[in-house]
């Protein structure tokens, strides 16, 4: 299903997708205070933060043998997943040969890109995501919406009604403070009796060969203070070379995703704890060929702060669930069609180009310009819609031909403004359907000039 | 290890050529007054506690008990809370499955941030890293003249590594999951208390 189809699904309803635009907006005004706040440094910040990551992008390997080592040295276990497929096997193989049936998992979109829940409940692993917005659609049995507001398209009334039929809850709780009170309750028995945490990572040091988790509910550390086996799962990219580093990282994470200085908690964790175990899986998955790809590999530098999708005009009223894929938003409509181009072909086309993402970007990546650069791939690919192929092609008969194009553009004149937009609606009916004309010129420019230039 | 998957990862990058660029110098620390520790601090829902004198550190400690109803207090900060009626000691060592019905914890914190309101805590001083986040309420004993300005200061300050776990916190547990509404106490402590510990209410950043 296409992008523009589960997006009308979404826009249908008018109240729903202004009051998801607000709350996405609100979030982004937040984002612009908290940035405003560090003043001149800001940009400095993120112009650091790309530069620091396109060094590592280009030395990856290096750096990534570099933290191997070091997190070796520190007493943790060291795997590495080429796919999905591995990650998830390797992941089971800790489990089960430990003989675990329950764990906690906080917040990890690489998990969910690798399908981990599905691939572990089937062979008979409870697996409870602690996260409160994760908790809340896994309990609906629906992927996230957002990368860090995870139940972002949900209203509290819904939430109340979810608890009541899953948590036995009261009916008719909507009290955002009551119902964290639910889940606060509903979680902790499982916290407690859980016997392995899986996490993500947020960063990966090379010079110390540590992992950094960042939350606000604190149900990373939770997790994994209390079971004594750690499972970090992290991508290739999340690598970086110094603790230093983190100086400059943390300080635009946390403001870009919610306008907070810093997440509540920002955890290091260099080897296991004492009686515990740590094992690292660190996972390809795709990502070393975006790397080989000039174009797009800049994309590897993004530290999922969401940003781009709280500011995103499509994102934010067509919701997360519109674009199908792991991650939504301007930085999904990158990172997926590279990983299936024709199942996400329409993602690169859900955007405005309005720029807004690459200018709130922590990170720098150009994103709007790899949207555009998605299209002409996906062009030349064959793999748009029949319809746009038509009007590329017309388009490119009509420009290249002086006489067409002076004949194109005399007939709307002629027509008048009224009659020029039925006609575009008789031809053109979904183009037409939220765009309007330019205001047309009684003469071309040709003409004009013609008359000027005559004695 | 998974070698075969480890080389073919490897082994697919170097075969790429990228361009190389240099790793930039990290940032200089910015001048941030340490009073804006308190304001961060508030931003991040947390409440700060400034005293001079160690005694009235458990008098501090005494009116956090009375209003948070806390009667199970586990400490990890010699001489604190004081004995008093009412309330049990908790030992927090040992299994941390134990630690489940702790009402208040009191822990040390190396040093704190200005920025942004946050604590650094290392594992060194912890006996069990669960005690920071079971709690319902979390007390950060901080000296008063360790103030770093930003994380820059932070990550200057000292080796992360040098415990198996550290932690900055800033502020108590909280999210806004639902409706953007903001909740404080999520899954970790519903409220968090920095006490600044004999200095004055600070005016010094450590080095």
């Amino acid at each position: 299903m296409s992008h523009p189809a589960r997006a009308a699904a979404f826009t249908a309803n008018a109240a729903r997708m202004h009051w998801h635009d607000q709350a996405l907006w609100t979030v982004r005004t937040k984002r612009d205070r908290a940035a405003g706040s560090v003043g001149g440094e800001w940009e400095q910040l993120r112009a650091l933060a790309a530069a620091i990551k396109a060094h590592t992008l280009a030395r990856l390997p290096d750096y990534l043998e570099q933290f191997e080592r070091n997190a070796v040295a520190h007493g943790a276990h060291v795997h590495w997943a080429r796919d999905a497929a591995a990650h998830n096997r390797i992941v089971h193989d800790l489990l089960a040969s430990r003989g675990v049936r329950r764990v906690v998992k906080s917040k990890s979109m690489l998990t969910e890109e690798c399908g981990l829940n599905p691939h572990l409940e089937a062979r008979g692993i409870q697996i409870v995501d602690t996260d409160l917005g994760e908790r809340i659609v896994q309990l609906r049995h629906e992927p996230p919406s957002h990368i860090v507001l995870p139940a972002i398209h949900l209203k509290r009334d819904e939430i109340g009604d979810l608890f009541h039929e899953q948590l036995g809850s009261p009916a008719g709780l909507s009290d955002p403070k009551q119902l964290t009170e639910v889940a606060r309750q509903h979680l902790r028995p499982l916290f407690f009796n859980a016997q392995a945490a899986i996490t993500g990572v947020n960063f990966a040091v090379a010079e110390t060969g540590g992992v950094v988790v960042c939350t606000n509910e604190g149900n990373a550390d939770l997790g994994t203070s209390l079971a004594p086996l750690h499972i970090a799962c992290m991508g290739i990219e999340k690598v970086i070379p110094r603790a230093g580093d983190l100086g400059v990282f943390l300080r635009l994470l946390a403001r870009s995703a919610t306008g907070q200085a810093i997440t509540t908690y920002t955890s290091h964790f260099h080897g296991p704890k004492p009686g515990g175990e740590l094992h690292i899986v660190i996972v390809d998955n795709g990502r070393s060929a975006l790397r080989g790809r000039p174009a797009f590999s800049s994309a590897l530098a993004c530290i999922r702060c969401g940003a781009c999708m709280n500011t995103c005009p499509v994102y934010r009223r067509s919701g997360g669930h519109s674009y199908g894929a792991t991650i939504p938003g301007p930085i999904g409509s990158i990172l997926e069609p590279a990983r299936d181009p024709a199942r996400h072909r329409t993602l690169p086309f859900a955007c405005s180009m309005c720029g807004s993402c690459t200018d709130v970007c922590p990170v720098k990546i150009p994103l709007h310009h790899q949207l555009l650069a998605w299209r002409r791939e996906l062009v030349t690919a064959g793999l748009v819609s029949w319809t746009k192929r038509a009007v590329l092609r017309m388009a490119r008969v009509i420009l290249s031909r002086p006489w067409l194009l002076r004949l194109v553009t005399f007939v709307p004149r002629r027509l008048g403004p009224a009659l020029t937009r039925r006609l575009l609606a008789r031809v053109m009916p979904s183009w037409a359907k939220q765009r309007d004309i330019p205001a047309l010129a009684p003469a071309s420019f040709r003409r004009l000039y013609r008359k000027r230039r005559r004695p | 290890m998974n070698r075969r998957d480890r080389n073919s990862i490897l082994g697919a990058l170097r075969a790429q050529t990228v361009d190389q660029s240099p790793l930039p110098d990290l940032p200089a620390v910015s001048e941030t007054a340490p009073a804006a520790f308190q304001q961060a601090l508030h931003a991040a829902g947390g409440q700060l506690a400034s005293v001079t004198h160690p005694d009235d550190a458990v008098d501090a400690l005494a009116h956090l008990c009375q209003v948070t109803g806390a009667t199970r207090i586990a400490s990890l900060v010699a001489g604190l809370p004081g004995a008093r009626e009412g309330i049990t000691i908790v030992d927090s060592a040992g299994d941390p499955h134990h630690l489940g019905d702790i009402d208040l914890a009191i822990v040390p914190g190396r040093f704190a941030v200005v920025e942004n309101g946050a604590v650094w805590i290392s594992g060194l001083d912890l006996r069990q890293q669960a005690l920071c986040f079971a709690c319902e309420h979390l007390v950060l004993v901080v000296p008063g003249d360790q103030l770093v300005p930003d994380m820059h200061a932070a990550y200057r300050r000292r080796r992360i590594d040098d415990a198996a776990f550290g932690v900055f916190i800033s502020g108590p547990s909280k999210t806004a999951d639902i409706e953007q509404a903001l909740v404080l106490g999520a899954h970790g402590p519903r409220s968090l208390t920095v006490l600044l510990l004999g200095a004055p209410p600070p005016c010094t950043l450590a080095g």
